[in-house]
């Protein structure tokens, strides 16, 4: 952007002297006064970038540094998490087995299959182990599912999501009584048919084995009340429930057994 | 109004990048005059009139940035802008040695006229530190910062003059 005249920018200068002698006329005080006043207001972002600008650097390194200490910290948590996870089992098999140490055998779990009728679980104890036919399973005193078949060494479990297995359960105790299957369409959660419309079952109650039947013994926990669908035409309730085990975190579970057949067995 | 406050923005960016990473000293403790050459070269591009407040912006911020007379700068640098857009006219503004002799010859100048003035308002000497250290900035510059210019442009596709 050139002036007009023969000598473009001369007048730009000239003002540009002006102020600059105005500016080198002044006092110290006058001079320090407009510098303080120029550089808390125009200059005033930029000195905090210079002042600033040096430390990114160092607060990068530091940033970095702290990250990776908390990457292990993280770590760390995880590691104490799976070991309180462990120990909290052990004790529980523990207790079990000193508490009624004639009617439990430790197993650990060699596979899990799905098979035509649903999930199977297999057992590395068998029959010369004190295994049968029939046995209830319990995880941390959930129901799992019962032995169905035992060979020497190693068992096969019906879990509870498997359509040959029935269990007979009361919702509450006391409270009323029905029998829970496996539903495929219904995914994770069982099946409690056949409750009557007058029993008054709410959503989070816990379901317990009743003891009828022979199976398995009264009072065990298998799982809680996630859904209550009436059906007002066969005038019952449709109620599912979702179980408390989990088989794809089960490493080691409880068969229990009568005095007799525990001889043998790991406990 | 946008060109002066990128042009202001790059003057900022470079005082920041002398008063960092520039004090990182590349010889005998001369360090690169990027505002100096900054304002040289783009005087030279725009002409004297934007050179002129250009100079006086970049001096008032050198001022404020530096221990010295407030307005000592200003005077100095927008009378090199001035300079160095009246040179252009009359030189091969796009030869790297051209940019390079102007930008020695104005910045001696400058140093020359500030150290006096710091002499005659202030009453002591800094001839020494001139020829220590501005003399070699001023020759570092010179040399550096127009073929790195050169450089640049050549890469993206200005026809330069040796």
């Amino acid at each position: 952007m050139k002036g007009p005249g023969p000598h473009p920018g001369l007048k730009s200068l000239l003002a540009c002297a002006i102020l600059s002698m105005a500016l080198l006329a002044g006092g110290d005080n006058v001079q320090s006064h407009i510098a303080s006043v120029l550089a808390s207001t125009i200059l005033k972002p930029f000195q905090v970038a210079l002042t600033l600008s040096p430390r990114l650097g160092i607060l990068w390194l530091e940033n970095r540094q702290l990250r990776h200490q908390l990457e292990e910290r993280a770590w760390d948590g995880a590691r104490i998490h799976y070991i309180e996870d462990e120990n909290q089992r052990l004790r529980y098999l523990l207790d079990m087995t000193h508490s009624s140490p004639e009617s439990l055998i430790v197993t650990s779990v060699l596979a899990r299959e799905q098979s035509e009728s649903g999930e199977v679980l297999y057992v590395d104890r068998g029959s010369t182990h004190g295994l049968t036919e029939g046995m209830p399973v319990i995880s941390l005193a959930r129901l799992v599912g019962k032995v169905d078949h035992v060979e020497p060494g190693r068992g096969r479990v019906l879990t509870l999501w498997n359509l040959q297995l029935r269990v007979s359960i009361r919702v509450g105790q006391p409270g009323p009584g029905g029998i829970l299957r496996w539903d495929p369409s219904l995914g994770p959660d069982l099946l409690l048919e056949g409750m009557d419309l007058e029993e008054s079952i709410a959503l989070g109650d816990t379901v317990l084995t009743s003891g009828l039947g022979e199976v398995f013994p009264p009072g065990i926990l298998v799982g809680r009340v996630v859904a209550v669908q009436p059906d007002s035409i066969r005038l019952i309730q449709e109620i599912r429930v979702r179980p408390f085990v989990n088989l794809s975190r089960l490493d080691d579970v409880l068969l229990m057994a009568s005095s007799d057949s525990t001889r043998g067995g790991r406990r | 109004m946008i060109r002066w406050l990128r042009l202001i923005l790059v003057a900022l960016l470079l005082a920041a990048i002398e008063g960092t990473i520039g004090l990182i000293v590349p010889w005998e403790g001369a360090r690169l005059d990027l505002l100096l050459a900054f304002l040289v070269l783009t005087a030279m591009d725009r002409g004297p009139k934007e050179g002129v407040w250009l100079g006086f912006i970049i001096g008032i911020v050198r001022d404020l940035n530096q221990p010295a007379l407030l307005g000592m700068n200003s005077l100095s640098l927008g009378a090199i802008g001035y300079c160095a857009g009246r040179f252009a006219d009359s030189v091969d503004r796009n030869s790297w040695k051209v940019q390079a002799l102007i930008l020695l010859v104005l910045g001696l100048f400058s140093r020359v006229f500030e150290t006096f003035l710091i002499q005659v308002l202030q009453g002591h000497s800094t001839w020494d530190w001139l020829w220590r250290y501005e003399i070699p900035a001023l020759l570092l510059t010179a040399v550096t910062i127009p073929l790195i210019v050169m450089t640049w442009k050549t890469s993206r596709g200005y026809q330069i003059k040796g």
